[in-house]
């Protein structure tokens, strides 16, 4: 919906009816607390960070302080614990580490004596099948639509992730679905980015994450939350938190499936 | 307290002084405008040899007024109308219908200064507005187009939804609890093109008032004003042809006899025409666009007797947008009433109405293989019936009943089987009411006007019915049979003024009102959007409450030329509701479970100073306001401001007449800015920028304010042709008021992120030719 409601603002500037004028203006914001920020994510590709940060008053730059000599340990529910170690300042890693399809971890964060835990499932696996292209008027343009053909489990509920990238530049935004509509069927969503449009002989690259719905929710109010930096949201708030005692960020575990295309005449 | 035994007590308040006396007579009639035969609304019948005894007509220009027989002058008043004043013998009850001649310019100043009006003094509720098209007409807006909406926000205790927006506030209650009607129907969405217009055509209207206080029994249903407009009867006498072009939009308005003097119409249609100027547009793309909106508001009444009388009245409106035939979304409202007028004595007085609304709007989409529409309706039918029984000249017993069939289609979708599964339930609901109001003048000093109001809402079936765990998420649903009650409320709602008369001059009033609301419009931007939902009380959803106590302050000075009040008021509100971090309020068959609920509270002071006669009209309005909310959820349980909270908001309206050719209007307002939620941090994550909020609107937008200026000028004026030129131009001086501020990541300096500021409109002309054959 929010797209609607760009298209009528952009046709009503477009016509006059809005002539809107920009400008740069001071802002006395008060002090932030500096709160912890926690980023980390694991798969079934064997990856594995958790990158440890915090957060920056508003006018000062965007290089954020990392968080060093924090205590940090990934355990599952199967009995096993992993102490991650410091690679570089504020990122923490660990070898020989295989996510388990079906297995809840708990990721746990010690910094300067406080706490703060977070815990994420991992779903069973699903499966690009195949990917195809489709040429699709949309409003004034004909554009590239890819198709990304999947079956989705009938059993549970199943929350999704599309990563939609062309010669490896990756979209921004988070494309997030649910099978709400589609349990259990094979299904094709139509995917693409406004920022990047692919030209011929390009590579588009899809990559289906499954995850819970947390970390869908999380990712959706993440989403929500960038957009309410543009001043239109009646009530912009903090994404819902994953972890206790109050640190930003998320931990989440996802099962990965890749496939790409080249784009033919 | 039973309602019977409240309506014996109201009963023997009323009659102790009727029977205390011999034989008493009534004399009772219509008093209309000479020239179109319209009624008059609130035109004062006086009689001389009794100062202090009087009355005002109706919705419907009646009144009744009862006295013991003797030889008596009435005088009959209303401003901006030759005083009418006749000896009569009263010996039995009699008719006294009466034509009012409007006050010739010259005249006018003269006469009406001497008539003395203090209505502000003598009225014992208080916080009440009354506007009538002429004002309207007068005051400078945006674009040029004459807006009733956007001259209430003028009024103290009255702030604007935003810059141009008709979206309005009272008393620091929200946009959607304000009752809205036209000639009776209640108007949800009041706005067309994203706000910046009112659905409200100038040309159309008669008269609007807005309660803002105790408002009266016979209204309820929102917990913050009611705005009562009313279209023209249209007239009697001859017909008429009266029209505007402007540079966004044009109006053309019809009205005459459909018999002399028995019954008349009323056609007046209005459209803007921003999409004429694309198909001259050189992009192809443009020239494809569609973006417009019109409306037409259709009046017919007719007298079949003395004693009976019908109305039927209609509006509907549209607005488009749309780009070929691939995308269009429009939306709008309809609304019908009829309204038959009962005379069964000349003491009692009966109107009956039925009433249609409807509200929906409609998205569709057509690609090359996806083909979807989207839409959402809200529609009520509802009847209603209001009796007015004037016991005697001092005395009126208001009551009467209203039922409201409530049905809601918040989500429906079709085109497409995929979406199809995305299609939302439609819900029902009753509305229900009964009340009884008594206006007393107890002495020569003292008048009160009390009663209640007992209102019910029932959700109904057929439907999937909820409950929620704390979490928001579903904890146990069940199938609800079509007509089964699942939940009703009862709420009786108290209602009381007074006014103290001091002495000629000034008075004091105070007020209490208990209201409730049932409806709630859901809506998570800060302008408001066509695509925001209604959703009815429900197991889940509580209704809403308000409780207003009010004292006022009322002084006329020099002869009553000037008019000046002191309001102050403290209300609170229960079960208000706000949403979840992340609500998805579109399409969501569970938007319940994404909803909290809390209080609220609002106080404020109101102060105006008001010229309403002579060549110098106009008035300053000041408020001093604060108005707060609290969820659990929301800043840790504590009071925050709410986004309309503004301490200060001051508007100066001034319209001055030179001469018979030129007249000028101007107005300056000035409020502090909305209560806003902006960051105070920011982190990374993703790689991306997120900001960091520590409390929601813990911020202020910068302040407002503004100068608009208009000149008219007569061409022509004779008795059967009229034709003026109007001139304005909005926000003269050009400030660069914020409408939104964004945040982003700054270009010209990378690695930094910057606040960035946007306007709209600043110097804005408009100029518009208008038209009357008479």
């Amino acid at each position: 919906m929010r797209y609607f409601i760009q298209l009528l603002a952009a046709l009503a500037v477009t016509v006059g009816i809005l002539p809107g004028c920009e400008k740069v203006i001071d802002l006395d914001l008060r002090e932030s607390d500096r709160r912890i920020v926690i980023e980390s994510q694991i798969n079934t590709e064997d990856l594995l960070y958790v990158k440890v940060s915090r957060v920056n008053n508003y006018d000062e730059s965007n290089t954020f302080p990392a968080v060093s000599g924090a205590l940090v340990i990934l355990t599952d529910d199967a009995g096993n614990s992993l102490a991650l170690e410091e690679a570089f300042p504020g990122y923490y890693f660990a070898d020989n580490f295989a996510a388990v399809p079906g297995r809840t971890y708990t990721l746990t964060v010690n910094v300067e004596g406080e706490t703060y835990t977070s815990k994420s499932t991992l779903p069973l696996p699903v499966n690009i099948d195949s990917l195809s292209i489709r040429k699709e008027l949309f409003f004034v343009d004909t554009d590239l639509v890819t198709l990304c053909h999947f079956v989705d489990p009938a059993e549970v509920a199943n929350f999704y992730r599309y990563v939609y990238s062309v010669n490896s530049v990756k979209g921004n935004d988070y494309v997030l679905d649910t099978d709400e509509l589609f349990n259990g069927q094979a299904v094709s969503s139509r995917l693409f980015s406004f920022g990047i449009e692919p030209d011929i002989g390009d590579t588009i690259s899809i990559e289906l994450w499954g995850f819970d719905r947390a970390s869908h929710d999380y990712f959706l109010t993440l989403e929500t939350a960038i957009d309410g930096a543009s001043g239109q949201q009646a009530a912009p708030a903090n994404p819902i938190s994953r972890f206790t005692n109050g640190a930003m960020g998320y931990f989440c575990a996802y099962t990965i499936s890749r496939a790409s295309i080249v784009v033919e005449e | 307290m039973s309602l019977s035994r409240f309506l014996l007590l109201l009963g023997m308040l009323a009659g102790f002084s009727v029977y205390a006396q011999g034989p008493r007579y009534t004399i009772s009639g219509t008093i209309t405008d000479e020239a179109s035969g319209e009624e008059l609304i609130g035109a004062v019948v006086l009689v001389k040899e009794k100062p202090g005894t009087g009355v005002v007509t109706n919705a419907y220009g009646f009144y009744s007024l009862e006295m013991p027989a003797g030889n008596y002058t009435i005088r009959v008043q209303y401003t901006g109308y030759m005083a009418f004043e006749k000896a009569i013998t009263l010996q039995s009850s009699q008719k006294l219908n009466v034509s009012l001649k409007a006050a010739s310019k010259e005249l006018g100043e003269v006469e009406i200064a001497a008539e003395k009006p203090d209505e502000n003094l003598s009225r014992v509720t208080m916080g009440v507005e009354k506007l009538t098209a002429k004002e309207v007409k007068m005051i400078p807006v945006l674009f040029g187009e004459a807006d009733l909406l956007k001259t209430i926000q003028l009024l103290p205790g009255v702030k604007s939804a935003g810059e141009g927006n008709t979206g309005f506030f009272v008393r620091g209650g929200s946009a959607d609890q304000n009752l809205i009607l036209l000639d009776e129907a209640p108007v949800y969405n009041a706005s067309h093109l994203l706000g910046f217009f009112s659905v409200f055509n100038a040309d159309a209207v008669k008269e609007a008032t807005l309660y803002k206080g105790a408002m009266p029994t016979e209204f309820g249903g929102r917990l913050a004003s009611v705005l009562d407009v009313k279209m023209n009867d249209g007239n009697q006498k001859r017909y008429n042809v009266r029209g505007g072009i402007g540079n966004i939009a044009s109006r053309l308005t019809v009205e005459g006899p459909v018999v002399k003097d028995r019954g008349a119409f009323m056609v007046s249609g209005r459209r803007t025409y921003a999409d004429v100027f694309l198909k001259l547009a050189r992009d192809t793309n443009l020239r494809k666009s569609q973006l417009y909106f019109y409306d037409l508001n259709t009046k017919f009444n007719y007298k079949i007797n003395d004693k009976n009388r019908i109305f039927v009245s209609g509006y509907f409106g549209r607005d488009n947008f749309g780009f070929a035939d691939q995308f269009r979304f429009d939306w709008g409202n309809a609304t019908a009433t009829v309204r038959w007028n009962h005379l069964f004595s000349d003491k009692l007085f009966s109107n009956t109405s039925l009433i249609f609304s409807d509200y929906n709007y409609r998205i569709t989409i057509s690609a090359s293989d996806f083909d979807v529409n989207i839409g959402s309706t809200i529609r009520d039918w509802n009847l209603k019936q209001d009796y007015q029984y004037f016991i005697h000249s001092k005395s009126t017993l208001k009551f009467g009943w209203n039922s409201i069939y409530h049905t809601f289609m918040p989500g429906e979708v079709g085109g497409n089987a995929l979406l199809e599964a995305l299609n939302n339930e439609r819900r029902y609901g009753w509305e229900n009411a009964a009340y009884v109001q008594h206006v007393l003048q107890v002495n020569s000093q003292l008048s009160v006007d009390y009663g209640l109001r007992l209102s019910s809402f029932s959700y109904l079936g057929p439907g999937t019915i909820y409950s929620y765990d704390e979490q928001g998420d579903v904890a146990s649903s069940y199938k609800a049979e079509r007509g089964e009650f699942v939940k009703t409320y009862f709420n009786p709602e108290p209602r009381a003024s007074m006014n103290y008369r001091i002495d000629s001059i000034q008075s004091f009033k105070a007020g209490y009102a208990r209201t409730v609301q049932n409806l709630h419009l859901l809506s998570n931007t800060t302008s408001g959007n066509p695509t925001d939902i209604w959703i009815p009380t429900s197991n889940n959803v509580r209704p809403e409450t308000g409780d207003q106590l009010s004292v006022g302050y009322f002084r006329n000075l020099k002869e009553n030329t000037w008019e000046f009040s002191a309001e102050t008021y403290y209300k609170h509100m229960g079960n208000q509701i706000d949403y979840r971090n992340g609500a998805d309020l579109l399409l969501n068959q569970q938007v319940e479970g994404e909803l909290v609920f809390g209080s609220g509270r609002a106080y404020g002071l109101e102060l105006l100073l008001r010229k309403k006669v002579g060549r110098f009209t106009g008035w300053i309005g000041y408020t001093l306001a604060r108005t707060e909310r609290r969820f659990d959820e929301v800043n840790e349980g504590s009071w925050f401001p709410a986004r309309q909270d503004r301490t200060h908001d001051l508007s100066i309206v001034a319209m001055y007449e030179l001469n018979s050719k030129w007249s000028f209007a101007a107005d300056f307002v000035y409020y502090t800015g909305n209560a806003v939620t902006f960051p105070s941090g920011k982190y990374e994550v993703d790689g991306q920028i997120v900001n960091y909020y520590s409390e929601r609107n813990g911020y202020r937008m910068p302040a407002y304010h503004r100068f608009d200026i208009s000149a008219t000028y007569y061409r022509k004026r004779t008795d059967t042709y009229e034709s003026s030129w109007s001139f304005s131009v909005y926000n003269a001086y050009g400030r660069q008021n914020a409408f939104t501020i964004s945040f982003r990541e700054s270009a010209t300096n990378p690695g930094t992120t910057e606040a960035v500021q946007l306007s709209l409109f600043r110097w804005v002309p408009s100029i518009t030719y208008n038209f009357h054959f008479k």
